[in-house]
């Protein structure tokens, strides 16, 4: 996310429930101040708000969703090439577009897509969603602080590149999302053989692995690997069993600056690889 | 398709409509329409909801019912309570000030509806490629009305922010007036704008009328039926979308009820429940179920009133009614011209009100004493909406509600359009293209109707088409979205 001002438009009913996860996510946001942040919420999407993107360099469309990735899901959007059909209120895509036709380009735009679990007639969020919730607002927050690190030139995380192997593409497609919403450029791969040989191709400054893979401990193998072909960066291992994984894993021997519990705080994940690569 | 020949259409939910509905229609072997439903799936539960609540927490927490039109919800609910805590005249700044915020919402979404769901089908036609036929379509062949339409809803959202206190859940309306009047700084703001969003407004109109006039008879007739007309007017007969007396006219112009008082609603409508929908039917008492349905919304409006105190709505309305002669004009494609002239109207009273100084007043809420019962009506943009509460007086809860809302007033004829719209259109097809199907969409959305409270979280809107045989099988099935 480039550009200082940044609006942040959560939209939904906060009388049905969870779908009140997008005004409470603008309301959370715009109590803590964020510099160069605006904050504004609706019912629900709508054409106007094409207008209102107007004069920003990035927008965060923040709703709830059905089923979205637990906590949340966060990723790149643009204007949408052709709608299918259209409702009293629109898609974000939608509104991107036609800003794009009416007001001239669009600001860079991301979904923030916060699980919700019930949509009935109800005040307040569930439990469920209101941590879920929580974890939302973490992530902008950092999200929105790294942004002006990296344009007070303290950190200028587009310069990396990181590389993710795991089997799981829907892990892969979720650490995807939230480094490049950082700024870095990511690599993939599906499996041990075919890490060593991605890591080959882009030189990577640092790699996430998952520790069980074709075998269980195929990521122990491809750090041990790495290590012996004199790879300098840091490498943190993936696992569902992470604390386990503490104690049954030499770290040190490994090379390893860390492990990473599954599912994967993007606050923590963003937060480490920032505070080891800064400088770099 | 089965055995017996009999087939099942099924397009779930509607789209470019509010919400979540389905349509089914029965044919048979030779592909005429046997029978047209259209449902609500969604049980909507408005009565639980504020049963229990204080009565003064009404007007906010009935906001919360719908996110197309919260605001009618809202200043019908402040009516309903006006009336429990015994006012029957609001202070002039309370009064002009909810007018405001009325009229803001009406113009915001009869422009919205006509530019953004209804012109679509009107300049590109109901056969035109789905992917064309929305405002992207709208945007690339018509760029300067689609910016307009834009501009248009988000004057009538700032009159509400100004006049509601924000957006979402405004607190404006207030048992016995409002908490807030119109500051200067908020009125010069908005008259900046005012002279032009009227001048937008007659475009619309101007262009409803052509596309209307363009489509000829065949346009005239499509989904088109005789029905009753209801809506509220001033008790002299001029259009009034805030308050007045009901009025209901037959289909040829005769009335059957005026000068009712909203006091007295369950002497004259009724309301019926059938198994399939979860929606009741609402009809004349007098008249009976099996005839006593009736429209509502801007056609019934245009239809029911004498004349509107706005000169350029006025003038339209004459030209409007002209095309029956005088009498009413039962044509579902009709109510887009009618909304259209609203919207003049709207805009209209929006330059009149921003230059009454009586927005600045600062007596903004009267008081009376409390009563256990109140019922006020509003005419919503979708149509006639009605609240009723119940107190308890020792605890100042609401014990009994009953809403009826636009839509549920339109039900019966928006399954009365599913069935001639099918018979027009569908009468010996054998094959479910975009076009036919879209027929059915373009009949009920004329009456935009709003479905779904504004749940509309990410995954949850899709629409489905199926073709259902009578033993259940699925013959065709159509996603989208």
């Amino acid at each position: 996310m480039s550009g200082s001002r940044v609006l942040i438009l959560g939209y939904g009913n906060p009388g049905r429930e969870d779908d009140g996860l997008g005004p409470a996510l603008a309301e959370r946001c715009g109590a803590l101040g964020l510099p160069g942040v605006t904050v504004d919420s609706d019912y629900q999407l709508n054409i106007e708000h094409a207008a209102d993107l107007s004069g920003y360099d990035a927008v965060i469309f923040a709703d709830a969703s059905v089923d979205a990735r637990e906590p949340f899901s966060f990723g790149p959007t643009k204007a949408a090439e052709t709608i299918a059909f259209t409702t009293h209120s629109v898609s974000p895509e939608a509104v991107l577009a036609i800003c794009q036709d009416s007001f001239g380009p669009p600001p860079e735009a991301w979904v923030l897509a916060i699980r919700g679990y019930s949509f009935e007639f109800a005040e307040g969020l569930t439990d469920k969603a209101r941590e879920n919730l929580d974890r939302a607002v973490a992530f902008v927050k950092s999200k929105i602080t790294s942004r002006k690190e990296q344009q007070m030139g303290s950190c200028s995380a587009s310069k990396k590149t990181i590389l993710i192997i795991d089997d799981d593409p829907d892990i892969r497609a979720a650490v995807r999302i939230i480094l490049e919403a950082e700024g870095y450029s990511v690599g993939e791969a599906a499996g041990g053989e075919e890490g060593l040989k991605v890591a080959e191709k882009i030189k990577p400054d640092a790699i996430i692995i998952d520790l069980m893979m074709e075998e269980v401990d195929t990521g122990a193998q491809v750090a041990r690997k790495l290590k012996d072909e004199e790879f300098a960066g840091p490498i943190w291992m993936l696992s569902a069993a992470g604390d386990t994984v503490q104690y049954n894993l030499d770290q040190r021997e490994l090379g390893l600056a860390g492990i990473f519990q599954k599912p994967v705080d993007p606050a923590r994940l963003v937060k480490t690889l920032k505070s080891k690569l800064a400088g770099g | 398709m089965a055995d017996n020949g009999k087939r099942k259409i099924v397009i779930n939910p509607v789209t470019r409509i509010e919400g979540h509905g389905k349509v089914t229609i029965h044919m048979d072997a030779a592909n005429n329409v046997e029978q047209a439903r259209f449902h609500i799936i969604e049980f909507r539960g408005f009565e639980r909801f504020i049963q229990g609540r204080f009565y003064w927490e009404a007007p906010v927490a009935v906001q919360r019912l719908c996110g197309i039109c919260p605001v009618s919800h809202h200043l019908c609910g402040a009516k309903a309570t006006d009336v429990i805590v015994g006012v029957d005249k609001l202070p002039p700044t309370a009064e002009k000030m909810r007018r405001l915020m009325h009229y803001g919402q009406t113009y915001q979404s009869h422009a919205m509806h006509f530019y953004h769901l209804a012109s679509p089908d009107l300049l590109f036609g109901f056969d035109a490629p789905v992917a064309k036929r929305n405002v992207i379509g709208v945007i690339q062949e018509f760029p300067e009305a689609a910016t307009k339409a834009v501009l248009m809803r988000r004057f009538g959202q700032e009159i509400i922010k100004a006049t509601a206190g924000k957006k979402v859940h405004g607190t404006g309306a207030i048992p016995g007036g409002i908490n807030k009047n119109l500051s200067v700084e908020e009125r010069d703001s908005l008259k900046k704008d005012a002279d032009k969003m009227l001048e937008w407004a007659v475009e619309a109109l101007e262009l409803a009328k052509k596309v209307t006039k363009a489509g000829g008879q065949s346009l005239l007739e499509f989904g088109s039926f005789p029905s009753n007309h209801l809506s509220i007017v001033r008790p002299d007969g001029c259009m009034d979308l805030y308050d007045g007396v009901l009025r209901a006219k037959t289909s040829d112009g005769k009335i059957i009820l005026d000068q009712v008082k909203p006091a007295d609603y369950l002497d004259y409508i009724r309301e019926e429940v059938r198994p399939w929908s979860y929606m009741k039917f609402p009809f004349i008492t007098s008249i009976g179920q099996e005839n006593g349905w009736y429209r509502v919304g801007p056609l019934s409006r245009i239809n029911c009133c004498d004349f509107i105190d706005t000169p350029v709505a006025e003038k339209e309305r004459q030209e409007f009614m002209a095309l029956g002669g005088g009498k009413p004009i039962n044509s579902t494609m009709a109510y887009h011209w009618a909304r259209m002239i609203e919207l003049v109207h709207s805009a209209e009273k929006i330059v009149e009100l921003l230059d009454d100084p009586d927005l600045q007043g600062t007596n903004l809420v009267a008081v009376g004493k409390k009563r256990p019962r109140g019922v006020a009506w509003i005419e919503a943009p979708r149509g006639t909406l009605f609240h009723h509460y119940e107190i308890n007086p020792e605890t100042d809860q609401i014990r009994v509600a009953n809403l009826i809302v636009s839509t549920t007033n339109n039900n019966e004829a928006m399954n009365r359009c599913v069935q001639v719209v099918a018979n027009q259109h569908l009468k010996g097809k054998a094959e479910i293209t975009e076009g036919l199907l879209n027929h059915i969409e373009v009949g009920i959305r004329a009456y935009d109707p709003c479905l779904s409270c504004a749940t509309h979280a990410l995954g949850r809107m899709r629409l489905q088409v199926q073709l259902v045989g009578p033993d259940g099988s699925i013959i065709e099935e159509k996603l989208r979205g």
